[in-house]
């Protein structure tokens, strides 16, 4: 009789376990979490071009700031850098018809494209690329820092400037 | 019974967690989102104004002498100095301050020379090798941002001269 009341009391104390402890599953499930969330976050964020800053902001703000003017004349283009803000790079936009063709300057003239510093010009013989253009427009481009290093930013469309005297 | 009532966590530890985790997530949305307030943006005041008083530009042996004068309200450390190499040429691109001999130093693309509100200071540039037609100064000045002196172009303060031949 003894033996049978120990017997159901060990069977009792048996079915009270859980599979597993408290504190592991809730371990498991702040890991588990943490896991997850990270493996998303990387997933994002290459899906998300990053833009990069300048002068601790970001560079989509600092298109703003450029200020530069742009004339042709008898087949020259001539650029001068009006702001503060260094200019890294400018696609010129040739309009033809309903289209237009992009030319990057720093890669057509590598050799007489510097940059553009406060205050720096650029003047480049560009007529044979021009032909019989409608317009021009010009877009900075400008450099940014990001978890890749250094990064070239394209500023948008609504920051192009047409050239003058065409 | 008391298998039970064991808890994962205690309630104190729970609550550090919650708090931690708060504040790294506010961190990383702060890091992130701050970068897009737009920040002042460094700018000559507007009271920086300079004049050419007198041009006298010599083709034969291309020697300039301008006489420049601060009217502003602000000092002026300096200008960079751009002349047209053709009638038509809207922009000046060609960099003189390489070839200043008096009223200034040579800089890296501009002319140091302090002008202190109402100064009137003459400058000789030497040996122009090329035909210039007019000129264009844009007033520069060293400014105190965020404890440190930086350069700053006032590109809104640009002065265009035609010359007269002789």
């Amino acid at each position: 009789m003894k033996n049978s009341k120990v017997f159901i009391l060990k069977k009792t104390i048996y079915k009270m376990k859980k599979g597993v402890s408290p504190v592991i599953a809730t371990v498991l499930l702040i890991s588990m979490v943490i896991v997850l969330g990270l493996i998303i976050f990387l997933w994002f964020r290459g899906m998300i071009v990053e833009e990069g800053t300048k002068f601790g902001k970001n560079v989509k703000l600092v298109c703003e700031d450029v200020n530069f003017k742009a004339s042709y004349s008898e087949g020259i283009l001539s650029i001068v850098n009006l702001g503060n803000t260094p200019i890294f790079n400018m696609h010129l936009r040739i309009f033809e018809g309903k289209g237009y063709d992009t030319l990057d300057l720093k890669e057509k003239y590598p050799e007489d494209w510097e940059g553009l510093n406060s205050g720096g010009t650029f003047s480049q013989q560009i007529d044979g690329e021009v032909g019989n253009a409608d317009k021009l427009t010009l877009i900075p481009i400008l450099r940014a820092k990001s978890s890749k290093g250094e990064i070239p930013y394209i500023c948008g469309d609504e920051y192009a400037r047409e050239v003058e005297g065409i | 019974m008391l298998l039970q009532d064991k808890k994962g966590v205690s309630i104190m530890v729970g609550y550090i967690l919650l708090i931690v985790g708060a504040l790294v997530m506010g961190g990383l949305v702060y890091q992130g989102l701050k970068t897009y307030v737009p920040t002042e943006i460094i700018d000559c005041p507007e009271g920086v104004s300079i004049f050419i008083k007198e041009s006298d530009y010599n083709e034969e042996d291309g020697s300039l002498e301008i006489t420049l004068v601060n009217n502003g309200f602000f000092n002026i450390n300096g200008y960079f100095i751009h002349a047209t190499t053709t009638q038509e040429q809207k922009v000046a691109t060609l960099d003189l301050s390489e070839f200043i001999k008096e009223g200034g130093i040579k800089g890296g693309g501009f002319v140091l020379s302090l002008f202190e509100p109402n100064d009137e200071k003459p400058s000789n540039f030497e040996g122009i090798d090329i035909e210039i037609y007019s000129i264009q100064i844009i007033p520069m000045r060293f400014q105190k941002e965020d404890s440190r002196k930086r350069f700053v172009a006032c590109g809104n303060s640009k002065i265009n001269e035609d010359l007269n031949h002789k």
